[in-house]
């Protein structure tokens, strides 16, 4: 079986974890007490995913050239049906650089960087290009001075199909440490040696 | 020692002997790591149902289950309501006491084993807190739950009876059901009984369901119109198999089916005015077809395009309105190991006749069925499209062995089950009422179709196990779908590249091949991609083209009709090539190394002819060839003079004469080392003295863990290049580091590994001597901006009108 892109879009519903002020005994902390509404477009008809809804990032420390590299695959068909829902059902990714465009901002909106402080590492687009059957979105930045993690957010297609699942590689020297966004995952962290 | 004692160390006796068995042989010291290792703990013991050949042994044994089913489609309701008597064929050697059946349907029970399962994040670290990341749902998950909440869904059983009509006692687990029988069933004995049952189809977008109806609310019908198919939509026999007895795992959604061949005869009764499209042969094509339809049928068996039985414009008129009449087809089918089905009025059918050289199948009927919605599309391609891949895959495996291959468009985006399959590309309705689609659009209908036909083959004749194996028919299908991509259009990236597959190799989170489906994270790089790769390299790199087609070939002519496990694959693949392979499955299908092999250091040496004037001469050369020493050099700058210099007048034999003067003793010494070697030797050392080769040492480290052939391109001073392979068994003594001499004719002024990206090497970096730069993506971006145009909706497109000067002027 192969999984098929999904004809009409949906939108996710925001759901707010916030920790009670005092934690009485035996009760879970992370229970969601707010359900934060986003604007619905119109609604999902999932389908299985399997070889497609798959995308892949690197983000690299470039140490030759000092900045930090982030380069996000997706399969073209992925994001061919994607633009359709998300800018509208006539958007065209390959043969409209607008559409490309486009798709790329949307891209670099849904993921983002930050230090094991909290503060955001904002990063710089670079471009986009399509690459048979891959569509390529880049983005960087000055290399961050000590850095010991990194928490990333991924949601790009996340909202357009919910088995969307994006993996993450982060590269440093020569180790790699692997996130998975699948499911409800927001925010993971990696720590970086 | 006391009893006690004795005692004690029996039982760490025994504890150590049981860790050990399941790791019978260990380094125990050092880092020795044997990745050659034969398969020996790792596959099952051959039998005599499967032997070690990776053949089916010569007391190999399957069960038949045949099937009678009458079936109405309730449109109104969508509701299937069924009757279903099942004959089934005990040829185990084992007496079976009870019989377990597959109720695929009641996944969609709130209650089922999946809706309960399903986790809300990959990570128990949900980030929480801050309220600034909150956590997602979508709205479509949400619609889900209501649909599942509001609708009764999964199996209505009502009776089951055997042949004698008394009832048999049976046992709901999950989505199976256990029929405990009356007399236990012996080798050899069959056994029969009937079942009734009823359920409400799914709605198979809303729940990424493999089958399910579909509603087209802007039919020019009142209320519009359904497609409908219909698959796992009766119980099915579980398998019951030599190697696992019954499979009756629970349907976790991921990991699909095994099931039984045999024989299908089916009734399905539906609205008068639909167009059913089904697994097997239509058996009253006189009372469900037009004589227009029946002849155009029959033109179509040798027509050179595909013949509509359905025009568009008749499925158009279909679609304005409903019959309460009803209509039954039958359709019979043998030896297929499940059955399928479509029925909507908006069905266009398109057919054309493939001609095989086989005697048992010489016509297949090709067929597509497909709404408006899918045109013009599905009407230039979907059927050609069976047609090539069945003219492929015949060659790769054997002869389609069905009458009917059918590709069918509705909800579900792609999916497989003998001699049908349901494709999902659709078309874009312009303003104009025009239908176009995208160069992507098109190539997502080649690529499904190729994939789904080419299903039939593998696994729905070579019967693979898909609940415990997804790689074994994704993974050999997508390897073969690719080839037939190539064959249709070679301009059109079909992947399968190896250089796709390094960033989920690299991944920390990849998991092996050999996992079970239902654990797999990402399905798509671990049973289509990553095999589908792995098998092209086999076949392009390692194997080669004769040696990998005939053992793959061999694989599927020993297999079809039967059910092979990884381990036959495993082997038959080695025993019909005569290549270990045992390395390359371990690396690839059960572990989770990657490739990354670096060429450390190159060392150029040259031989000494022991002949002092010249090798004294090469040192002396040497010496003066390495940089003076640095203090030596700014006294020099400074102006001073040594003490040799500033007293020319003293000198002695030793400066006229440095370290490297020959004198006779050495004259003398060479001599006697010629004279001292034998005939044989002294003809060696002339050669070698004569052609005064370049001797380079190559070091390489394993850096990824999986061993792979090293490729190796030497580039020679004069600008020639020269290809060299050396093949995965380098690693055998040493998986870490290894060294390699090269003898070669003319200096060498650089060496690439793996020049043509083709072992999936996921660093290439530490592939260059010397070493180069290799831009990261974003500075290789940097330098040249990329683009592309392939998507592009050209049929839309060039109805734009061209703008000239004169309609600027018209406007103002």
């Amino acid at each position: 079986m192969i999984g098929r892109p999904l004809l009409k879009a949906t939108v996710l519903l925001a759901v707010s974890f916030t920790l009670p002020a005092i934690v009485p005994t035996g009760v879970l902390t992370g229970v969601p007490t707010a359900v934060q509404m986003m604007i619905p477009a119109s609604l999902s008809t999932g389908v299985h995913a399997h070889q497609q809804k798959a995308a892949i990032t690197r983000v690299v420390f470039n140490e030759r050239t000092g900045t930090l590299e982030v380069m996000h695959r997706f399969y073209l068909h992925d994001a061919e049906h994607a633009v359709r829902q998300l800018i509208d059902s006539d958007a065209d990714i390959i043969g409209n650089e607008q559409t490309r465009a486009q798709f790329a901002e949307y891209v670099q909106q849904q993921f983002s960087l930050k230090s094991a402080s909290g503060e955001a590492l904002v990063l710089s687009p670079v471009g986009h290009e399509i690459d048979g059957n891959f569509f390529w979105v880049y983005q960087e930045r000055t290399l961050p001075a000590n850095v010991t993690s990194l928490q990333v957010i991924h949601n790009a297609l996340r909202e357009v199909w919910p088995d969307q699942i994006n993996t993450v590689n982060v590269e440093r020297g020569g180790s790699v440490t692997t996130l998975t966004f699948q499911g409800s995952d927001e925010q993971l962290s990696v720590a970086l040696e | 020692m006391n009893k006690l004692s004795l005692l004690g160390a029996l039982c760490a006796l025994s504890l150590s002997v049981s860790a050990q068995a399941a790791d019978a042989v260990r380094q125990t010291k050092g880092n020795f790591e044997d990745k050659f290792r034969q398969l020996d703990e790792v596959l099952p013991t051959p039998n005599t149902y499967r032997n070690a050949a990776g053949q089916p042994g010569h007391q190999y044994w399957q069960q038949e289950v045949d099937y009678n089913i009458s079936v109405t489609l309730d449109e109104a309701a969508r509701r299937l309501d069924a009757s279903q008597t099942v004959t089934y064929q005990n040829n185990s050697p084992d007496t079976l006491g009870y019989l377990w059946l597959q109720l695929d349907q009641n996944i969609f029970k709130r209650n089922s084993m999946f809706e309960l399962t399903e986790t809300f994040g990959s990570s128990p670290r949900v980030e929480t807190g801050s309220g600034s990341a909150p956590a997602r749902m979508s709205l479509g998950t949400l619609q889900r739950q209501q649909y599942m909440a509001d609708n009764e869904l999964g199996y209505e059983i009502h009776t089951l009876e055997d042949s004698a009509g008394n009832a048999l006692p049976f046992t709901i687990v999950g989505t199976l059901m256990r029929v405990d029988l009356a007399q236990p069933l012996r080798p050899g004995q069959s056994t029969a009984f009937e079942l009734d049952f009823s359920f409400n189809i799914v709605e198979a977008g809303l729940l990424g369901a493999r089958s399910g109806y579909e509603h087209f609310p802007d039919d020019a019908r009142e209320g519009g119109n359904d497609i409908f198919l219909l698959a796992q939509w009766f119980p099915r026999l579980a398998a019951y198999t030599d190697y696992e007895g019954w499979t009756n795992k629970e349907f976790l959604d991921s990991g699909e089916f095994t099931l039984e061949f045999g024989d299908y005869e089916v009734d399905i009764t539906v609205p008068a005015d639909h167009i059913v499209s089904s697994t097997g042969v239509l058996q009253n094509a006189s009372q469900v077809l037009t004589a227009e339809q029946r002849d155009r049928l029959e033109q179509a068996e040798d027509a050179a395009r595909p013949v509509y039985i359905v025009t568009p414009d008749e499925a158009l008129e279909n679609e304005r309105e409903a019959t309460t009449e009803t209509k039954t087809w039958r359709f019979n089918a043998e030896r297929v190991r499940d059955f399928a089905w479509g029925s909507s009025r908006k069905f266009i059918w398109d057919a054309k006749g493939f001609r095989q050289d086989n005697a048992e199948v010489p016509l297949v009927m090709a067929m597509s069925f497909f709404p408006k919605e899918g045109d013009p599309l599905w009407s230039e391609y979907s059927t050609e499209v069976v047609i090539h891949t069945m003219e492929v895959y015949n060659r790769f495996a054997f002869d389609y062995p069905y009458p009917v291959a059918q590709s069918v468009n509705g909800p579900v985006g792609g999916m497989e089950y003998p001699m049908i399959t349901f494709n999902g590309p659709r078309t874009t309705l312009q303003d104009d009422g025009s239908r176009t689609y995208s160069l992507a659009e098109k190539r997502f209908l080649i690529g499904v179709v190729i994939h789904e036909i080419g299903h039939i083959y593998f696994p729905m004749v070579v019967n693979t196990d898909e609940r415990q194996w997804t790689w074994m028919d994704e993974g050999i299908n997508s390897f073969l779908d690719a080839a037939a991509g190539r064959e249709w259009d070679p301009d059109i990236p079909w992947g399968n590249e190896p250089r796709d597959i390094v960033d989920y190799m690299r991944s920390t989170d990849q998991q092996p091949i050999m996992t079970q489906s239902d654990s797999v994270t990402r399905l798509g790089p671990n049973a289509y991609s990553k095999p589908a790769t792995a098998l092209n390299i086999l076949r392009e790199t390692i194997m080669g083209r004769e040696l990998f087609d005939f053992a793959f070939r061999e694989y599927a002519q020993q297999w079809k009709f039967k059910r092979p496990t990884p381990s036959d694959f495993f082997r038959i693949m080695e025993d019909a090539s005569g290549v270990d392979l045992d390395w390359f499955w371990r690396g690839w299908f059960y572990s989770t190394d990657h490739v990354d092999i670096s060429l450390d250091r190159v060392y150029a040496m040259q031989l000494d002819t022991r002949d002092p004037d010249i090798d004294y001469q090469r040192r002396r050369d040497e010496e003066a060839n390495k940089p003076a020493s640095m203090s030596s050099a700014r006294n020099r700058e400074e102006g001073m003079l040594s003490w040799v210099e500033r007293n020319p007048d003293v000198t002695d034999f030793y400066d006229d004469n440095d370290i490297y003067t020959v004198t006779n003793l050495e004259r003398n010494q060479y001599q006697s080392f010629l004279e001292g070697l034998d005939e044989i030797e002294r003809a060696v050392f002339d050669r070698a003295m004569e052609e005064n080769k370049h001797y380079y040492v190559l070091q390489f480290s394993n850096a990824g863990g999986l061993v792979m052939p090293i490729i190796l391109q030497m580039t020679y001073e004069d600008g020639s290049v020269e290809d060299m392979y050396i093949p995965a068994e380098i690693w055998r003594q040493n998986a870490h580091n290894v060294s390699k001499l090269i003898i070669a004719d003319k200096p060498v002024s650089s060496i690439v590994l793996d020049p043509r990206w083709e072992t999936a090497d996921t660093d290439m970096e530490n592939n260059f001597y010397p070493r180069r730069i290799i831009p990261s993506r974003v500075e290789a971006f940097k330098s040249e901006a990329g683009g592309g145009l392939v998507g592009r909706d050209i049929m839309q497109d060039i109805k734009t009108e061209l703008k000239s000067a004169d309609d600027e002027g018209e406007k103002e």
